[in-house]
């Protein structure tokens, strides 16, 4: 019997890893007597379990200052800006695509209609070169924290983020040269989807690069969340999100004047048909592209709302207020 | 904002407003909580629900844990908990009796 309540309470145990840490030393306990007292020997169903997932992730969601106002205006405003950089790293992602699809596009667009595409084309590289001015910027400011964070042997807090990033950026590396050395024997029109091979290999080096690209970001979130950052470096960040987040809605929406544009001069320059053939405009490269970018500026929004919305309580604390990071032992 | 507002608690059925009025009644442990707030509300908190309750309860000093050597912690209500379900209950009463007044219904609240 009393194995059996062993097993139990290690098969109810597996609920609390929903929760975040620092959540389950304090409660922790207490739910599994609950979840004992009301399940007994049987098992939990399966709405019982979402159930607790669900609470599980929204305490995650309080912890970091995502939610609700009880971590303090100061967390609130690093979580904001940390939703910013996330829905930034989305957004490069579709910028590399965008790059891609719009490379010697010029060459296709009738003279007449060139400079309202290059305008656009042009709108899109510059706002993309102040959103990563002011990421680095962002990084920069933090650097004093980090250097701090570093030597009081923080690292050991964010080790496995760090491997995981590490060894997904090894496993890139490894992948981008043969693939390169490969591409080089092939003709331009086995790059762009003639060999099958190819085209598979392209695909599952793009995903580990965009899951390497998420890595990175979550051990960054993971790294500033335990930052101890000053009021003004704070208040320079969420300055510099309103700039990111103002940016990538630039982009978006040259974008879509860029679209526009080939839509209607050099449809088959976006379905890669031969020159002047009839196409639709509707190419589902730029559909995914568009999208990918949309959904990242509406993250970005949400982090800028949670900014907004603690800005003035954040500004109302002494100024030299030094904020210790949400997830800090 | 009201004090109901500025304590983070809304109306009848909201989890904290439940888990405050069993409270009231005395101090409690999380199944002891559940069972009590199903006898005299008809509702049914999930473990998730109730816990997230009592923590944002315990982070506005509305609750308090008790020593216990149990695993079974039992929560007290707080004088700031009892001060911010008076005011709960005193704009709950209000808006009884505005109802009760337009419906001419005969219990009227008093």
């Amino acid at each position: 019997m009393g194995s059996l309540v062993t097993l139990k309470r290690s098969h109810y145990r597996r609920f609390l890893r929903w929760y975040p840490p620092s959540w389950r030393d304090r409660y922790g306990e207490e739910l599994l007597a609950l979840i004992e007292d009301e399940w007994g020997t049987k098992a939990p169903s399966p709405r019982y379990r979402r159930a607790i997932a669900r609470a599980g992730l929204r305490e995650r969601a309080h912890a970091t200052g995502l939610v609700g106002q009880g971590r303090g205006s100061a967390t609130q405003l690093r979580s904001g800006s940390l939703v910013v950089l996330s829905a930034w790293t989305l957004f490069v992602l579709a910028g590399i695509g965008f790059q891609k699809t719009s490379e010697h596009f010029a060459q296709a667009v009738p003279l007449a209609s060139r400079p309202t595409g290059q305008d656009a084309f042009n709108t899109v590289a510059l706002f993309a070169v102040v959103s990563l001015v002011a990421v680095v910027l962002g990084v920069a400011a933090t650097l004093p924290a980090l250097a701090t964070f570093l030597r009081s042997g923080g690292l050991r807090q964010v080790r496995r983020h760090v491997i995981r990033s590490v060894t997904g950026s090894a496993l890139v590396v490894a992948g981008v040269v043969p693939l390169s050395l490969w591409a080089h024997h092939l003709s331009r029109y086995q790059r762009n989807g003639g060999d099958g091979a190819y085209s598979w290999a392209f695909v599952a080096l793009a995903l580990l690069v965009a899951a390497t690209l998420a890595s990175w970001t979550v051990t960054a979130a993971a790294v500033a969340q335990r930052l101890t950052l000053s009021h003004a470096v704070l208040r320079i960040e969420a300055c510099l999100a309103f700039v990111v987040a103002g940016s990538m809605g630039a982009v978006t929406i040259a974008t879509f004047l860029w679209w526009d544009t080939l839509a209607t001069h050099a449809s088959w320059f976006l379905q890669g048909s031969p020159i002047g053939r009839s196409s639709s405009s509707l190419s589902l490269t730029m559909v995914a592209i568009v999208s990918l970018m949309s959904v990242a500026v509406l993250f970005a929004m949400a982090g800028v709302v949670r900014i907004s919305s603690s800005w003035r309580q954040f500004s109302s604390t002494p100024p030299d207020a030094v904020t210790g990071g949400a997830l800090q032992s | 904002m009201t004090s109901s507002e500025s304590s983070g608690l809304r109306r009848a059925n909201d989890p904290p407003v439940l888990i405050l009025t069993s409270l009231a009644g005395g101090a409690k442990h999380g199944h002891a909580l559940l069972k009590d707030i199903e006898s005299f509300a008809g509702v049914r908190l999930g473990a998730g629900a109730l816990y997230g309750a009592i923590t944002r309860l315990e982070e506005r000093g509305l609750i308090e844990p008790l020593e216990s050597d149990d695993r079974r912690r039992p929560y007290q209500i707080t004088s700031a908990g009892t001060r911010a379900l008076a005011s709960v209950m005193t704009e709950m009463h209000d808006l009884a009796e505005i109802g009760a007044s337009r419906l001419k219904l005969s219990w009227g609240v008093s």
